[in-house]
């Protein structure tokens, strides 16, 4: 096998899907741009409500750090802990792919601010008694750890990365444990107040975290065309196998915990989850297509790449429904004393209904162009040098496998 | 087949939303007609038989708290006697005061007089509301009533509002009430989900006469929430804050009752430091008939209800 056949994996060495990329992301950005305007300018805060006062955003939030950190934890668990071979090389796309969710995330969470430009109290004015500081601080931990990590890489310092990457592995479950929290020590929400909640994210971070990993290998594993490139993958999708099951089992374990008693006041938004308006999000989108099938896949033939992308494809992209559905409905009720609450004012901010407006998707698409951007740019000024160091590649060859 | 009271008033709401929510096309012009005229005559004869009953249950009312010193003593009595023990208060260090407020579910007509009063005080902009009286209906039909409570900020004793907030924007006073700093404030909403009374209310910044041809000029008036001066200009806070009921933080240092307590028609609510033990409040929350939002929470509100 020649050094250009084992280029051939980095996808993004070709010139034509650095343009592809680069152009996807700036038409999101040009489109969420209206969206950020609106909410930097305008004061445009979205359809959120007094009485659902955390929507899409907060949602998508979720939904990034669990990428984030959950393939940054399965990468370093399976490479140093469990030594799967085949991730050697692995570790600066992984990083890079945590850095663009990252900062998407923080974005996001900084565009649901009331007053965004006064994001800087919470470094400045901290209250370290609220939960909200630590995953403030914790996140801006792990933006410096991964920017480290990828300077790291960049100057060949890999015995730096590692260590960073070692370091980072903590942070993360603890970021990951303090969003958990953030929910979980809500007594007035009875449907997030849960110990078990901060373990719940775990849980679902490490499986879409395996499930994006599986496709950082499969799109850019340096590997691609040796035969360990496709051992990995399916040592990958057994692991990814497992995984889904565990998280079925606690979801399921979970939600019969919470429906038995049939206490409303804490099954209502289990109620609203699984027979609500929006009941379609968790049943169709998420356990069909994001569960189901990709356990069918599986389980029906893992040897096949194809058939493991896919199957880690529809799980990730699915996966964005499940903190959706912790966040929205915990909010979307009233605590039974109050139920009279949903009729004693008339105006849409005081309502327990709630639906993401356009703004709020577009600033999405906004968040989406950013994190594709620095993937894609930082996979120019990071993963290029890398490769060329590591396996000796020229500039021709990086530029495309077909130059 | 006969209809009583009860019977008339539901069906025209139910007739009204029914014919609210129909296409046009999809109505006949005579149904329509049928019900528009029978929702009329319902909409007229309803408040005449509703207010014969209210009269019935404000006088039952009456006899069952014929005995409490509010009624004894008469409404201006009553200001007074709030007046002298608020302005006694005052007179203490802040420490040594601990502010209630005591709603008598009995007196209460919903009339929403207090949430209008409160409203104009605090220059309330629309979808932002400190004080909802909440209307609830009690048993089955036929047996069923209706119940009004007003909800003002608890100012619990144990806030579970005040430990969440990330920049220490909300806090609480020596003398109980929790404060919020909007000039402090980020606007993360995080305190809104950790109240269980749902008392707090995000500003989003809309006006009443914004999709008119002028801005009114009493919509950019300011507030004087919190002693300091609040102009609705531009995006500054409040806007874009999270907001709620502060028992009048700002009258009460000027030795003023809360709005809500003096516009009440019932004298349904009252006000006073719960420190002093001659206080009306301190009498009334000594009675067995007391009891507070969601005690089991260990919240400990400072807001009491009579029943």
């Amino acid at each position: 096998m020649t050094t250009a056949q084992i280029a051939h994996g980095f996808r993004m060495d070709r010139r034509v899907d650095f343009i592809i990329s680069l152009a996807l992301a700036i038409l999101a950005l040009a489109v969420g741009s209206w969206g950020v305007f609106r909410v930097l300018f305008i004061g445009d805060h979205g359809a959120v409500t007094s009485y659902v006062p955390w929507g899409l955003w907060v949602g998508v939030y979720v939904y990034l750090v669990w990428l984030e950190v959950g393939t940054m934890l399965a990468y370093t668990a399976l490479r140093y802990g469990f030594r799967v071979e085949g991730l050697e090389k692995l570790g600066p796309v992984v990083a890079l792919a945590a850095l663009a969710a990252l900062i998407g995330a923080l974005f996001i969470i900084g565009m649901d601010l009331g007053h965004p430009f006064r994001f800087w109290k919470a470094y400045l004015q901290p209250n370290f008694g609220s939960l909200m500081t630590w995953m403030i601080w914790l996140h801006t931990l792990y933006l410096l750890l991964l920017v480290g990590e990828l300077y790291a890489y960049r100057r060949g310092k890999d015995a730096l990365a590692k260590r960073l990457t070692l370091i980072g592995a903590p942070v993360g479950v603890a970021l990951i444990g303090v969003i958990g929290g953030l929910f979980g020590v809500i007594a007035a929400r009875p449907y997030w107040n849960a110990s078990v909640l901060p373990l719940m994210f775990f849980v679902s971070s490490l499986v879409a975290g395996i499930g994006l990993l599986i496709l950082l290998h499969l799109l850019f594993s340096p590997t691609a065309g040796a035969p360990q490139y496709a051992s990995t993958a399916q040592e990958l999708a057994r692991i990814f196998l497992v995984g889904i099951i565990i998280g079925l089992f606690a979801a399921g374990a979970n939600a019969l915990v919470i429906a038995y008693p049939g206490v409303p006041a804490y099954s209502e938004g289990l109620r609203l989850v699984l027979f609500g308006p929006y009941w379609w999000t968790i049943w169709i989108v998420h356990l069909l297509f994001g569960v189901l099938v990709p356990l069918g896949l599986l389980l029906w033939n893992r040897r096949n790449l194809l058939v493991i992308g896919v199957a880690a494809a529809l799980m990730v992209w699915t996966f964005v429904m499940v903190p959706l559905n912790i966040v929205i409905p915990g909010l979307a009720y009233p605590t039974p004393e109050l139920e009279g609450l949903k009729r004693a004012a008339v105006h849409h901010r005081l309502s327990f209904d709630y639906f993401p407006s356009l703004i709020e998707w577009l600033v999405v698409i906004f968040a989406v162009g950013i994190a594709l951007a620095i993937f894609t740019v930082g996979y120019k000024i990071v993963l290029e040098p890398y490769q060329r160091r590591v396996l000796g590649l020229s500039g021709e060859q990086l530029s495309g496998g077909d130059a | 087949m006969k209809r009583d009271r009860s019977d008339l008033a539901s069906t025209k709401t139910a007739e009204v939303e029914e014919m609210s929510v129909l296409p046009a096309d999809e109505a006949s012009r005579r149904s329509f007609l049928r019900k528009f005229a029978s929702s009329i005559f319902a909409g007229l004869v309803a408040p005449a038989v509703l207010a014969s009953g209210a009269t019935l249950q404000a006088a039952s009312s009456e006899e069952q708290t014929i005995e409490s010193p509010s009624q004894a003593k008469g409404g201006d009595t009553i200001f007074k006697r709030m007046m002298a023990e608020l302005h006694k208060a005052m007179q203490k260090p802040v420490e040594q005061r601990r502010w209630v407020m005591v709603i008598d579910l009995r007196k209460c007509t919903g009339c929403q007089a207090c949430n209008v009063a409160c409203i104009a005080e605090n220059q309330l902009p629309p979808g932002v509301v400190y004080r909802p009286v909440i209307d609830e209906e009690l048993g089955t039909y036929p047996n069923v009533s209706i119940r009004s409570m007003p909800r003002p900020c608890m100012q619990c004793e144990n806030p579970p509002c005040v430990p969440v907030c990330p920049v220490t924007a909300t806090w609480q006073r020596p003398d109980g009430i929790v404060d919020i700093d909007y000039e402090q404030c980020i606007g993360c909403r995080y305190c809104m989900t950790a109240c269980p009374y749902h008392a707090r209310t995000f500003d989003f910044g809309y006006k009443y006469t914004e999709e008119t041809p002028a801005v009114q000029p009493y919509e950019e008036q300011a507030n004087f929430e919190y002693g300091q001066r609040w102009a609705r200009e531009g995006r500054n806070s409040p806007i874009g804050n999270v907001r709620k009921c502060h028992f009048c933080r700002h009258k009460l240092e000027a030795g003023m009752l809360p709005s809500c307590v003096t516009t009440c028609i019932g004298h349904a609510t009252y006000f006073g430091d719960a420190n002093d033990p001659e206080s009306l409040v301190s009498e009334l929350i000594s009675r067995p008939n007391v009891m507070r939002l969601k005690e089991e929470a260990g919240t400990k509100p400072r807001v009491y209800y009579l029943l």
